[in-house]
């Protein structure tokens, strides 16, 4: 079903988004003690400590020069139709702005190209059916044709159910 | 003869034929190997047995046969000589599916109506089936197979290709190269040195049995069909989802082609559940999927056409 590539997409979006907002928020809470006025949701940081920085003064306001300058990373895990995906969200603030962004998708498997079928869409009015009769195969393949003793029963049940 | 965009190559004649109903179906096996009048005769006995012999183990609708013992009582069994690469295909599936292909879905589709005696009269409620790790083990090396508890097995997913390679075993153990073995649809064409002569087989319209939507071209190999057209009372098919204890409708019909009629029939019938992508990862195989929104999915190098 074409939704799985689809999907995939989706929640690797929403993955990277996610991280960004964790990395965002670790570097907000990392000022908390310092400003009373950020008031940051801190919530569980999933996110490594920062990998290099620069200070910052401690009495600056809440505002975005306050996120202290570093580069962050941190690696999210997701569900994919595939299985358990993890990337890994690498971000550089300076002066609070976000100057690089870098993610790496481990993939769980090793073929990690996304696979693609072809699709035929409203194949009803596309399609020339055309009859066995006329195609001259000797063999034709779709549901197991059913013996006699299964259609007689069909029958039977149907017959009980207009009754 | 009206014309189409790819009309089926010249069809190799067989020099010997013959059909019989079993499995539930209609079987047809053809030979295109010169044969003799007299070995005609004992190779369609000895194929005949060999049928009669898997239906006597693995049919849920012979009351003698080995599967209902299992669901009578537990205890240690001998292992059939045939069952292990059955049973190691439903395994590998139910553990892809999250246990939605399994074998044991045969108490289901009896409260469902679908019992031997074809009553089609649902339980208002049907049973899940139970656990693998809570029902079944087995062994090759001690020839033996445990049941924990008693349990309804129903191999209607996989047997019948299953069967269809045992037949083409017993072809080429009597020394025929070039046959072809149709079980109602699901067929196994063995043609390793003549690529001159592939088999065109039509895909049946899930919609109007009288019509084909397009065709599969095998040169050696299986094309297995599923669909739930023929096989449906009441609310339900062939095919019931052990979780929501209904029939897929999403999926109106589903061919896959691959080396063996037993992985393209296991394949067709995990298709309902699995998304190709994920069964891409594990198995070679081609398929096509028929929608019930008007798509079909075709995978890029099926070996056959849509009509379009």
């Amino acid at each position: 079903m074409q939704t799985s590539d689809h999907r995939k997409q989706l929640v690797f979006g929403l993955a990277i988004l996610v991280i960004i907002a964790v990395i965002v928020t670790a570097s907000l809470s990392a000022n908390s003690q310092k400003t009373e006025e950020t008031s940051p949701a801190a919530e569980a940081v999933t996110s490594s400590s920062p990998v290099s920085e620069t200070t910052t003064s401690p009495n600056a306001p809440a505002s975005i020069q306050a996120y202290k300058d570093g580069t962050y990373s941190a690696t999210g895990t997701y569900s994919s139709p595939g299985g358990s995906e993890s990337i890994t969200v690498t971000v550089t603030l300076t002066n609070g702005i976000i100057s690089a962004t870098n993610s790496t998708p481990k993939a769980a498997s090793s073929d990690s190209r996304e696979y693609q079928a072809k699709f035929i869409n409203g194949y009803k009015s596309l399609i020339i059916g055309k009859s066995i009769d006329a195609a001259n195969l000797s063999r034709v393949s779709g549901s197991s044709l059913t013996s006699t003793g299964f259609n007689n029963a069909l029958k039977s049940i149907k017959s009980q159910a207009k009754t | 003869m009206p014309s189409s965009p790819s009309s089926p190559r010249p069809k190799p004649n067989p020099s010997f034929s013959f059909s019989l109903e079993a499995t539930g179906t209609h079987w047809q096996v053809e030979l295109y190997d010169p044969i003799t009048a007299d070995r005609t005769q004992i190779i369609q006995e000895v194929i005949t047995q060999r049928i009669r012999d898997f239906e006597q183990t693995y049919s849920r609708f012979r009351p003698d046969s080995f599967l209902n013992q299992l669901a009578q009582s537990a205890g240690e069994y001998n292992l059939p000589a045939d069952a292990a690469p059955l049973l190691d295909l439903y395994r590998e599936l139910y553990d892809i599916s999250d246990g939605l292909v399994t074998p044991f879905i045969g108490q289901t589709l009896v409260d469902a109506g679908y019992d031997p005696e074809y009553s089609f009269q649902p339980q208002p409620t049907l049973r899940q089936p139970p656990l693998w790790e809570d029902t079944l083990s087995y062994s090759v090396e001690s020839s033996s197979l445990t049941m924990k508890q008693p349990a309804q097995l129903d191999f209607g997913g996989i047997g019948k290709g299953y069967l269809v390679d045992l037949v083409s075993d017993v072809l080429r153990e009597h020394g025929y190269e070039h046959y072809c073995v149709d079980a109602g649809g699901d067929v196994s064409y063995t043609n390793p040195s003549s690529p001159a002569f592939p088999m065109t087989i039509g895909l049946e319209d899930p919609d109007d049995t009288r019509n084909i939507i397009g065709t599969a071209t095998i040169a050696h190999g299986a094309l297995c069909g599923s669909s739930g057209n023929r096989r449906r009372w009441h609310d339900y098919h062939h095919i019931i989802n052990p979780e929501t204890l209904t029939s897929p409708e999403n999926i109106r019909a589903i061919w896959a082609t691959a080396e063996t009629a037993l992985l393209a029939d296991g394949l067709a019938t995990a298709l309902y559940f699995v998304p190709a992508a994920i069964l891409k990862k594990q198995y070679t195989f081609e398929y096509i999927l028929v929608m019930d929104t008007q798509t079909i999915e075709i995978s890029p190098d099926f070996p056959g056409q849509i009509f379009t």
